[in-house]
This record gives structure tokens, C-alpha cells and sequence, in this order.
């Protein structure tokens, strides 16, 4: 869902780890099922256009049938109640 | 109180507080990420994401990518084990293929290659075979050419000398029949001649004999 806040802009881990509440020991995992399925896809920061001194990030990018599926499961969630709440800023 | 603002700012708390927010996380995330394998990506990732999270709270974060190394790096290990071993048991028998697959080029090349050698060797043998055979055929031709000229040209000389001996017979006879024949003629002539001589003396005598008789 959080993928879906900006279905174009680029995500990274940590903060994605934020936004979504998710632990990362989750989210890791769900990031690497997502590539494997072809949801998202991922790409190193530049480094020349890094401003601190820090290594370039990972960042994932959701790809044209990621966001299709991910629309898919955002579809069948608004029918279950159970989701409700998850849901409701995609409303 | 003053004990514990005097235990927050003792040097074994600042090196203490430098250990668990500085150095301490870092050094413990790279030891961490050595669970995932080598060409993994989460190892630089995760490297670089520890930047992006606040110093605050970085111990728990990192104690938190100690659980999920062990859960998903140290199982890709495993499993990449599992696939190098399934590998080299792929290998081994793609290799032992593989010998076998060579012995069987190397046999059917050394049966296509004798066969493609007789081959060759027939078609070279008989092309010298046939060069050499056309070589001597031509020689005993050209032997017989010469020899042939040679008797031609003794023939046609013979022809020739028997030609030239003929004509001349021919000539000779031609000649001598001619030599004859005026011979003859001569001889008829004279003789004609002597007839009428004779006849005209005979006349001349009768003549003389009647006038004088």
C-alpha cells in the first residue's frame, strides 16, 4: 500500500520499513518475493549526485504489472471488511 | 543527582554511549550482512540503509537485521550450499558426459577420418595412377608417334626412292619404246625408201631396158 502512495517515485527500505510500520524483518522479505515476481524492481543511487558521505542506496521501483497486481489486491481488499481500515487513504 | 549527572558525563559513559551509537552498530551490521552470500545485494544495502536510519536508533535496528540475516541470509547460504553441491553432482556428471561424449566424437571421427582418408588416398592414387598412366601412354604413344613418323618417313622416302625408280622405268621404257619406235620409223623409212629406190631402179632399169630394147 505504501508502494501506492507514489506508484512512480522510488522507495527505499528503511523508510518504506517507517511509512508501512512493517519490520523489516518482514519487509526484506516481502521486497525480495516482490522482484522475483517482477512487482517492483530495484537500482543503486548515483554516486555522483550523492551530497553526504554515505554509501548509494538500494531503491525499489514499482514496474508496470507491480502496479497492476498491487491495484488488483488494493480491489479485492475494499470488499473485505477486514481491510477497512488498511485501506481507507486509497479510498 | 549529582552522582548520576556525574555518571552521564564520566568518560567510561562517553566511551560507553560512542561504543552503542557510533562504532558498535556499523561494526556489528558488517559482521551481520557476512550471513548473506557474497553476491547478495542486501549486503551493500543494508550497509547503506544504516546511514539512513537516526543514531538513536540504530542498536535495535541493527539488532533487528540480526534476525533477518539469520532467518533469509544464513537460508540463501544454506541453499546456495545446497545448489553448489547440486552443481558440482551436475557437474560431475556433465563431465562424465562429456568423456563420453568424447570418446564417441573421437571414435567416430577417427572412423570418419580413415574413411575420408581412404577416400583421398583412392582419389589422389588414382589421379597420380591416371597421371602417371597418361604419362606413360603418352610417352609410348609419342614412342609410337616416332616411331610410326619414323617409319612413315622411311616409308615415304622408300616411296619416294620406288617413285623415282618406277618413273624412271616408266621413262626408261617410255625412252626406249620411243628409241624403238623412231627406230622403226627410221628403219620403215629407209626401208620405204630402199623400196622405192629399188622399185625406181627396178623402173629406171626396165625403163633403160625397154628404151634400150
Amino acid at each position: 500500500m505504501t508502494l501506492l502512495e507514489d506508484p512512480t517515485g522510488q522507495h527505499w527500505g528503511y523508510e518504506l520499513s517507517k511509512r508501512s510500520g512493517v519490520r523489516s524483518g518482514v519487509l526484506y522479505p516481502m521486497l525480495t518475493r516482490m522482484l522475483d515476481e517482477g512487482w517492483v524492481e530495484d537500482g543503486w543511487e548515483d554516486p555522483t549526485t550523492l551530497r553526504e558521505k554515505r554509501p548509494p542506496r538500494r531503491y525499489y521501483e514499482l514496474t508496470d504489472e507491480g502496479r497492476l497486481a498491487l491495484g488488483g489486491v488494493l480491489q479485492q481488499a475494499r470488499t473485505e471488511a477486514r481491510f477497512t481500515g488498511l485501506i481507507g487513504r486509497f479510498a | 543527582m549529582a552522582e548520576l549527572i556525574d555518571a552521564v558525563v564520566s568518560w567510561p559513559s562517553l566511551l560507553l554511549v560512542l561504543v552503542v551509537f557510533g562504532f558498535a552498530p556499523g561494526f556489528c551490521l558488517r559482521l551481520i550482512v557476512l550471513a548473506y552470500p557474497r553476491n547478495d545485494p542486501r549486503r551493500a544495502e543494508l550497509i547503506a540503509e544504516l546511514y539512513a536510519v537516526p543514531r538513536i536508533q540504530r542498536p535495535l535496528w541493527v539488532a533487528e537485521q540480526l534476525e533477518v540475516a539469520l532467518f533469509e541470509g544464513l537460508a540463501h547460504r544454506v541453499s546456495a550450499a545446497l545448489r553448489r553441491l547440486t552443481g558440482r553432482r551436475r557437474a560431475r556428471a556433465r563431465a562424465g558426459d562429456r568423456a563420453e561424449r568424447l570418446k564417441f566424437v573421437v571414435m567416430v571421427g577417427a572412423v570418419a577420418g580413415a574413411w575420408v582418408g581412404v577416400g583421398v588416398g583412392v582419389v589422389v592414387g588414382a589421379g597420380v595412377g591416371a597421371g602417371a598412366w597418361a604419362w606413360v601412354v603418352a610417352r609410348v604413344w609419342a614412342m609410337v608417334g616416332v616411331v610410326a613418323g619414323a617409319g612413315a618417313g622411311a616409308g615415304a622416302v622408300a616411296g619416294a626412292v620406288a617413285g623415282v625408280v618406277v618413273w624412271a622405268v616408266v621413262m626408261a621404257v617410255v625412252v626406249a619404246v620411243a628409241v624403238v619406235g623412231a627406230g622403226a620409223g627410221v628403219m620403215a623409212v629407209a626401208g620405204a625408201v630402199a623400196v622405192a629406190v629399188a622399185v625406181a631402179g627396178v623402173g629406171a632399169v626396165a625403163v633403160v631396158w625397154d628404151w634400150a630394147g
